[in-house]
């Protein structure tokens, strides 16, 4: 298989607070990796790297071999935090078309039947379609999350970058966010970012811990001195039981590689 | 005053150039408004002051002079906010009130008899002449045009630049031409309302448009019919009133806007009354 993203040495300052160090890190082509780790971490930090929104202070990032910003318009995403205001005249149907547009400055721009289609289908996958109409100011924090996944899912991207995307959802939204997740992943790598532990048991491929430095790469198999190292105390996760695959006992641990 | 207008050449022209400039005005001031860019704009339009000046000072038609400077002023506004994250509204207080004195040092300098400012500080909508009228049209359809033919993409870059840059949409490009797009605009008013009543020009017809939409497109359909209303009206009531136009058009804009604010406050006041 392929690596689709490779992550060398990249080192990420902000003015004097460094929240990338020396990070490494390959994805392969259709792997589902979850990341997580602390908050400040540099999970969020990492992702706008890999999207080409943030230039590392040094080391490199390759998508399909090539730099972040050729790579543009292959990658859908879904941020943390929206920067745009929530009062701007636009719908949730209008919302969800942008991911259809194509780069560049292409003049007298039409979406066509299809791109109505395939926005049409997703915003039906995502419950929001009788929604369609209304402008987004208006929607529940779970409304707007949804129509934001819907948005980065019709861009048909080869890679998904999610950072935190079910943080606001309930959990039968979430889990069926999972399994429309599990079912893109047949077509599509995706990176998600995310301190929904159940979620990393039951659904990821590989895990990434990360807290300035990659701590872990690898099966989704947390050791308590990971953990410990990662988050610096025995974490919440363990004591609401976690399921079996994430935590391994002490002895057994996945191998850093770093 | 229909048979007046259809006499004399200048009121035809004022009609023409009050309908170019709410075009202008409508397109530019929803963009701005929605890029939450009102205090840049109002730095840029004064900037047109020192170019003003600036082109009595070489004996150069002043509204090219005003072309110049705000096209560039605009540039310099767009590069300071891509490359700072300082609060731009403290270099645009400063390219405010620079440009402002440079337009007054311009015209200090300028031998002979001093030209009279108040034109371009208050507007005065009755001597726009046809060759400032051909300007303003032109500029007018490259304002339109650039929008029309960008719209959708516009509308990514306004609503959320972040994500538009990921799907690989120039949008520094697209925030260089809205700046240039603004400065355009600025120069296309000057002569109707003023360079100081231009913010009321741009700000309050899209202001009471979104009272009545939720759609990017229809805002500016509705702010330009909005803007033709307020500039008509005003040079009607300037007319019979016998006062100057800027004035007239800016404190008619300044009247509706206010009560327009009054009955929806009351109004909303009054639904969450019943509803509460
Ligand atoms: N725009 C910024 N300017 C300065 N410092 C920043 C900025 N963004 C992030 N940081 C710092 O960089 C570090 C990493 O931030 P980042 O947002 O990547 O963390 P994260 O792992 O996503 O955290 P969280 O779980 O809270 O989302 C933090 O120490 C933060 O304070
Ligand atoms: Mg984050």
């Amino acid at each position: 298989m392929t690596n689709v993203i490779e992550v060398k040495n990249v080192t990420v300052y902000y003015t004097h607070v460094c929240a990338l160090s020396n990070v490494n890190m390959l994805v392969r082509d259709k792997e589902f990796l979850g990341i997580i780790g602390p908050n400040g971490g540099g999970k969020s930090t990492l992702l706008k790297v890999i999207l080409g929104l943030i230039q590392p202070n040094s080391g490199e990032v390759k998508i399909f071999g090539q730099p972040p910003t050729k790579a543009l318009g292959t990658m859908g995403y879904i941020p943390q935090f929206t920067k745009f205001h929530r009062d701007f005249p636009i719908s949730v149907e209008e919302t969800v078309l942008m991911g259809r547009l194509s780069g560049g400055i292409p003049l007298f721009h039409k979406y066509t039947k299809k791109d109505y289609e395939i926005a049409h289908s997703l915003m039906d996958k995502l419950d929001i379609y009788s929604l369609k109409d209304r402008q987004i100011g208006q929607l529940s924090g779970g409304q707007l999350q949804r129509t934001l996944i819907a948005r980065a899912l019709t861009v048909r991207p080869k890679i998904l970058i999610l950072d935190e995307p079910t943080a606001s959802l309930d959990t039968e939204s979430k889990s069926h966010i999972y399994e429309i997740l599990e079912e893109l992943n047949n077509d599509m790598t995706i990176i998600m970012v995310t301190h929904d532990m159940s979620a990393v048991s039951s659904h990821i491929q590989t895990l990434a811990c990360l807290n300035v430095n990659m701590h872990y790469h690898g099966h989704p198999e947390l050791t308590d001195e990971l953990v410990n190292k990662l988050y610096g105390c025995p974490v919440d996760l363990i004591a609401h039981g976690v399921p079996h695959r994430v935590l391994k006992e002490h002895n057994k641990g996945g191998h850093d590689h770093a | 005053m229909l048979k007046t207008i259809m006499q004399y050449q200048f009121l035809q022209n004022a009609v023409i150039s009050a309908v170019l400039a709410s075009i202008a005005c409508g397109i530019i001031g929803t963009i701005i408004i929605e890029k939450r860019l009102v205090m840049m704009s109002g730095g840029i339009a004064h900037t047109a002051f020192g170019g003003i000046g600036l082109g009595f000072f070489l004996g150069i038609e002043p509204i090219i002079g005003a072309l110049v400077i705000t096209v560039g002023a605009a540039l310099g506004v767009a590069t300071i906010k891509r490359k700072t994250s300082m609060n731009t509204d403290i270099p645009i207080g400063i390219f405010w009130a620079a440009g402002m004195s440079l337009g007054v040092l311009f015209v200090a300098l300028t031998p002979g008899y001093p030209p009279d400012m108040n034109t371009y500080l208050f507007g005065d909508i009755l001597t726009v002449s046809r060759s400032n009228l051909y300007i303003i049209l032109s500029l007018d359809i490259l304002v339109a045009l650039a929008v029309i033919a960008l719209f959708q993409h516009f509308k990514a870059y306004l609503f959320d630049e972040e994500f538009s840059t990921v799907m690989g949409i120039k949008t520094t490009f697209i925030e260089y031409l809205l700046f240039i797009l603004i400065a355009l605009t600025v120069v296309v008013v000057i002569h109707v309302v003023g360079i100081i009543l231009i913010m009321a020009l741009l700000t309050a017809p899209p202001a009471i448009a979104r009272l009545f939409t939720h759609n990017l497109k229809r805002l500016m359909v509705y702010s330009i019919l909005i803007g033709i209303f307020f500039t008509l009206t005003g040079l009607w009531l300037s007319y019979t009133l016998n006062i100057p136009s800027g004035t007239a058009i800016a404190l008619f804009i300044s009247v509706v806007y206010g009560a327009v604010s009054l009955v929806r406050a009351l109004t909303q006041r009054r639904l969450r009354h019943n509803n509460g």
